[in-house]
């Protein structure tokens, strides 16, 4: 019986090789045949040949795929049936049609070499013109064409317009490849940009993972061997050879073995195609002993063209002995002698090479220069595998294993790999010693310095001695404030310290504490817990941030300013108790921030003049928002546009070239397509739209995420921040508080009632606030701000952008209707506001009374009943005004009452501690408007003399006194507070003003006074004078503040 | 038996504390702690317990404002962190009225909404064992909850 049906399986898959019609079209029912392991070796040759052949004369169009392919790609990576079979088929495939594999193999040589011989020569160019079908076919030479022309939309409209390509292709590759060309995206990033286009379910996953592989080169195929041969047997023949190399190269990276059948059947591929790829797999699996050489081989330059002084080049690149070679005046070049030669990399130069590399990785070329980039530690560590990965890349491209090979990230981990494998003739211990050897005499010249460095910090991370590592990396690896190399350490391995020691290895340890910072600065890190704990001992040392950052200084000298930059935020700063309220903190950070830069002076290295500013401004802007309780929804427009047109810049840029028509034929197909969009707050929704058109939604959906997730101006920021954590709530409190104060009862009656209104007032708000203050992720019913835009709302932003085709256009549409959409929703919520809310604080306050009554006087309780209901109906009134959005953003001049409050706050625990009294200010300062370049200037300066206050205070509460005084066109404030002492005296003291406030800082003197001089001039903007009256019991200071009519 | 409690407002304190004493032994003892730099203080003075722990807390006393500096999201999450870190073995819920938070992204500029799951495997992946559970504190629902979690500890 068994034997009957492996009979008649046979014989349909002779049947099929029969007819004329080849593989393809029969793929599915071949996939079910091919269970049975017997079907393909029962076929004979001529039948294979029939089956497999791709005949010149007949149209090839690869990648025809559709729904029913991606089913069965999801059910081969599950259980990877057949995998030998499709790897016998595949051989045979190549076999068959091996002239169109040579024919893009030379086109790899010819292109790779113009690259690595640093210039496009204009014969490439040639090779698109009048290609065969079968070329036009090969995702090598689409991605090819994209690298060389894809900054011309008109080339890429031209060339994919002409092409012959699969419905698949054209609907679903084409835009992934041209924004994979256009954005240069990493591995990790294509990714995201991928799972945001395809969402997630089982076919769309296998659809990704199809689209990932054909275009990205770097991805480490981790689909099923049948999956991938599957695919192959649907690509041109080039495209699934390279498929096969890279499935292999990711088994062995990740220490796996092919079956001895697989071996026989790569060996088989290996020598039809002479490919040096799968050679080299072929020699690892089998054991093949490796040269192990000191100096580096250059095995892949011999095979393409290169002049010899270029291959002496690379020779001498890839040479850990070599401290300088030929230099070479063709611009790639250029930039890789610069990054190879020189100890530090620069930043346009890192970028320069890291775009070439991404744009040709589908190429030798970008194989070349890839291991380039990862051996030297110019990208960010990964993970065994992908290092792995690139050091079997290294060995197929030099042939040998060479000590630059050893020094790569994972080198000595690799080195022990391939002995395990039995192809060293040495031992790793006379490896390592020669190496050791060759190490011991180099110079720390141009960059191979991070290699020796890691080559020599094997045995202290093998060993897990960590406070060798800490100090190895202290001492030879400097922190940028700008991280512009990255430093090439594992952090897994600092994981693996922290899992195991725990907070221990990084207390009372200087040198662990800097390996935290130079982590939290070069993975830009916002979870700095363990630092903080590390760092909390020594930072209550000290009373003040100042006092901190000058220890700091003295420790760590100019790298402080980098842990005052990247770790020491005014939230980080209350966490350590160096200040004790948020103004204080962010003020003094700054303060203390200048002090550095004061010392070390500005420097690419920690801070710039530009960079220093941008952080004034930032404490600029807070200080302004400090006494505003207005006004929540404030939303600063041109920040999300701005946003919103860089986020979008990518897709935008990407789409363009394949919007266009050629002869008259749409690039894109205009096939309407159902998609879902899940946005980051969890929401999705369905759409239907043309396929060209989804990529004008995902446009649209860019800026509303923009809108969702701005940390500053996002709705979910504003929403949870200002709105839902509490804030409303304890406004209805605090009002029912004062009301309680101020309320004349009987004490423990009053007490008692109120506490009982203030409970179930707090009840119902929170009830209001959790039900309508949302997007909509949980409660879209109720959510009050809910921002997925319909069916319509998209045909709108498509049917606008189709008229100018300006991404600047579409976004201030979105942008235009977010705005309008949210002045709906803040009128929604001040009716419910004054409506729902208060009608059911009135109900349950009313309720709560009713109770109260059966205990207590009626009268009692009506009277507090009272007082509570015009509390809670004054409050509902206020917080009106927080639901409104200004149709323009605030020029940020605050009141001089206004900044007041702000210097308030940063003495708040004075002012609690009785310490200090702020004055009420009088009538006459309404209208005295503190202009935005003016509010730090005069925060400073009026906490410099609240100190002084302070200092020279009579002991006592110290009550200030702030009067204006208008004289000559200026407006001055008289600034009193007791003193001790009964003596008199008056003098003045100067102060100029600067080009900026970092230059005056600078320049001016060391008191207290001296600053308040400056400044005050800085106001004014010309040189002025502030006097002192020093009277019995009391100081007098005379300030200009600014100009008056 | 030593309670701590990490809340910073006073009504979901005493229901906190109303809701968890029937479960507790009698003789329990109950503290406050309202901010994050407080709650550190508290667990570096003595032994505790039981820890409930509130996720988005002031990091010290002090004004609310619009730039709502010095308030951390994720505050309780660092309270986990320090319990890792110091190997400090204490059984804790985590109790919130929110159901997801604002963190920010690894990337600049950019911040992302963490879920409640997502909360609960990073304080199960820290403390192990010691993370009894999650209590989402609402009208319904939670009291039971809490005490649920409380008496399975217990047990």
């Amino acid at each position: 019986m068994e034997r009957r049906i492996r009979k008649s399986i046979g014989l349909d898959l002779k049947n099929i090789a029969r007819g004329d019609r080849g593989y393809r079209p029969f793929r599915w029912k071949i996939s079910q045949l091919l269970s049975d392991t017997s079907a393909i070796s029962n076929l004979n040759s001529f039948l294979r040949k029939k089956l497999l052949f791709l005949k010149p004369d007949e149209a090839f169009t690869a990648l025809e795929l559709s729904k029913k392919d991606f089913l069965f790609l999801c059910q081969l990576n599950k259980t990877d049936r057949s995998a030998v079979s499709y790897l016998d088929l595949l051989c045979d495939y190549v076999e068959y049609n091996i002239d169109m594999y040579r024919d893009i193999d030379e086109f790899d040589k010819l292109l790779s070499t113009a690259v690595l011989s640093g210039g496009l020569d204009t014969d490439i160019a040639s090779e698109f013109s009048g290609e065969s079908r079968g070329r036009s076919q090969c995702v090598f030479v689409m991605k090819a064409y994209c690298a060389l022309f894809g900054s011309n939309n008109e080339d890429i409209s031209q060339y994919f317009g002409a092409g012959m390509y699969a419905d698949w292709l054209r609907q679903r590759l084409l835009y992934p490849l041209s924004y994979y060309f256009t954005a240069e995206p990493d591995s990790d990033h294509f990714d995201f940009f991928l799972k945001q286009l395809f969402a997630d379910t089982d076919i769309l996953n296998a659809e990704r993972e199809v689209i990932q592989t054909l275009i990205d080169d770097n991805h480490v195929i981790s689909a099923s061997a049948s999956h991938t041969f599957y695919l192959a047997l649907l690509v041109h023949p080039y495209d699934a050879v390279i498929l096969v190399a890279r499935f292999y190269e990711a088994v062995l990276a990740s220490c796996a073995a092919p079956s001895p059948e697989e071996v026989r059947l790569l060996s088989k591929l290996a020598g039809t195609t002479r490919n040096s790829r799968l050679n080299a797999i072929v020699d690892h699996v089998s054991g093949a002993s490796i040269a192990t050489e000191i100096d580096g081989t250059s095995a892949v330059f011999s095979t393409l063209g290169l002049t010899s002084e270029t291959a002496e080049f690379y020779r001498a690149v890839f040479s850990l002995e070599a401290g300088s070679g030929p230099q070479i005046s063709r611009p790639l070049l250029e930039t890789l002698y610069r990054l190879r030669f020189e100890k530090y990399p620069d930043i346009a130069d890192f970028h320069e090479l890291s775009s070439w590399t991404t744009r040709y990785s589908f190429s030798t070329a970008g194989r070349v220069l890839r291991v380039f980039m990862t051996s030297l530690y110019m990208w960010p560590r990964q993970n065994l595998v992908t290092e792995f990965f690139d050091l079997f890349t290294q060995i197929a491209l030099f042939g040998a294993l060479t000590s630059w090979t050893a020094t790569s990230p994972r080198g000595y981990a690799f080195l022990r790999h391939t002995h395990a494998c039995g192809r060293l003739v040495n031992s790793v211990q006379e490896i390592d010693g020669l190496i050791e050897k060759q190490v011991a005499v180099i110079a720390a010249t141009g960059r191979r310095w991070i290699k020796v460095f890691h080559w020599g910090q094997r045995r202290n991370e093998a060993e897990f001695r960590f406070n060798e590592w800490f100090e190895a990396i202290r001492v030879n690896i400097p922190l940028f404030g700008t991280q512009r190399y990255l430093s090439g350490i594992d952090w897994t391995t600092l994981d693996t310290i922290i899992d195991t020691y725990r907070i221990k290895p990084f207390l009372k340890n200087r040198d662990a504490i800097f390996v935290l910072m130079l982590r939290q600065s070069e993975e830009r890190r916002h979870d700095s817990a363990i630092l903080r704990f590390a760092m909390r001992p020594w930072a209550e040392q000290f009373p003040r941030v100042d006092v901190f950052a000058d220890a700091l200084a003295v420790e760590y000298g100019a790298a402080s300013i980098v842990f005052l930059r990247r770790f020491l935020t005014a939230d980080e700063i209350l966490h350590l108790n160096l200040e004790n309220n948020f103004t204080a903190a962010i003020s003094e950070r700054m303060n203390a921030l200048e002090a550095l830069v004061k010392k070390f002076k500005f420097s690419e290295d920690t801070i710039t003049g530009q960079e220093l500013e941008k952080e004034q401004k930032a404490v600029i802007s807070v200080l302004s928002l400090m006494s505003v309780n207005a006004n929540q929804f404030e939303i600063n427009w041109d920040t999300i546009k701005n946003e919103a047109l860089s986020a979008t810049a990518d897709i935008y840029k990407a789409y363009i070239p394949l919007s266009k028509k050629y002869n008259s034929l749409d690039i894109i197909s205009q096939a309407q397509t159902k998609f879902s969009h899940y946005f980051s707050n969890k929401q999705s929704a369905s759409y239907l739209a043309r396929n060209n058109e989804t990529y004008i939604a995902q446009m649209a959906f860019q800026a509303i995420e923009v809108f969702f997730s701005n940390p500053a101006h996002g709705i979910e920021s504003v929403l949870a921040i200002r709105i839902r954590h509490d804030n409303i709530r304890r406004e209805f409190d605090r009002s029912l508080e004062a009301a309680r104060l101020a309320f004349n009862l009987r004490l423990p009656v009053k007490n008692a009632m109120f506490a009982m209104y203030r409970e179930v007032v707090s009840l119902t708000v929170r009830d209001w606030v959790r039900r309508y203050m949302h997007t909509g992720r949980n409660s879209p019913e109720t959510a009050l701000f809910n921002f997925v835009p319909s069916q319509a709302d998209l045909d709108a932003f498509i049917k606008g952008f189709a008229q100018t085709n300006s991404q600047e256009d579409l976004i201030d549409a979105v942008i235009e209707w977010i705005r309008s959409r949210l002045d709906v929703f803040l009128g929604e919520a001040q009716e419910l506001l004054s409506g729902e809310l208060v009608h059911n604080l009135k109900s349950v306050i009313e309720a709560a009374s009713a109770d109260a009554r059966s205990t207590r006087s009626p009268s009692d309780v009506l009277a507090a009943e009272r007082v509570a209901l015009q509390a809670i109906n004054k409050t509902a009134v206020e917080l009106r005004e927080w639901f409104k959005s200004p149709a323009h953003a605030r020029d940020k001049s605050i009141s001089f009452a206004e900044l007041l409050l702000a210097v308030e706050g940063r003495f708040e625990q004075e002012v609690q501690n009785d310490e200090i009294a702020f004055p009420r200010l009088s009538q006459q300062f309404q209208g005295v408007e503190v202009l935005p370049q003016n509010i730090r200037n005069l925060f400073v300066a009026m906490s410099e003399l609240t100190l002084n206050a302070v200092k020279y205070g009579s002991g006592n509460k110290t009550r200030l006194r702030i009067k204006p005084i208008k004289s000559s066109g200026k407006m001055l404030v008289l600034f009193s507070s007791p003193r001790r002492g009964d003596d008199d005296a008056e003098w003045t003291i100067e102060g100029r003003p600067s080009g900026s406030y970092t230059e005056g800082i600078f320049n001016s003197g060391n008191t207290g006074l001296e600053k308040v001089a400056f400044l005050a001039a800085s106001v004014i903007g010309e040189p002025s004078l502030i006097k002192i009256y020093k009277r019995r019991k009391a100081f007098h200071i005379l300030l200009p503040v600014g100009t008056c009519a | 038996m030593k309670i701590l409690i990490v809340e910073d407002r006073d009504d979901k304190f005493e229901d906190i504390a109303l809701v968890a004493r029937p479960s507790c032994p009698q003789g329990s003892s109950f503290h406050r702690s309202t901010t994050s730099v407080s709650a550190i203080d508290e667990l570096g003075r003595c032994p505790w317990s039981l820890l409930l722990l509130d996720m988005s807390i002031d990091i010290r006393s002090g004004k609310v404002n619009v730039a709502r500096g010095g308030h951390a999201n994720l505050g309780g999450l660092d309270i986990i962190e320090y319990l890792y870190l110091f190997e400090v073995s204490l059984p804790t819920i985590i109790i919130t009225g929110f159901d997801y938070f604002e963190a920010a992204r690894s990337e600049e500029r950019m911040t992302e909404l963490v879920g409640l799951d997502k909360i609960a495997a990073t304080a199960a992946a820290k403390i192990g064992k010691n993370f009894l559970g999650v209590v989402r504190y609402q009208d319904t629902g939670w009291r039971d909850d809490l005490q649920s979690l409380i008496m399975n500890w217990r047990a």
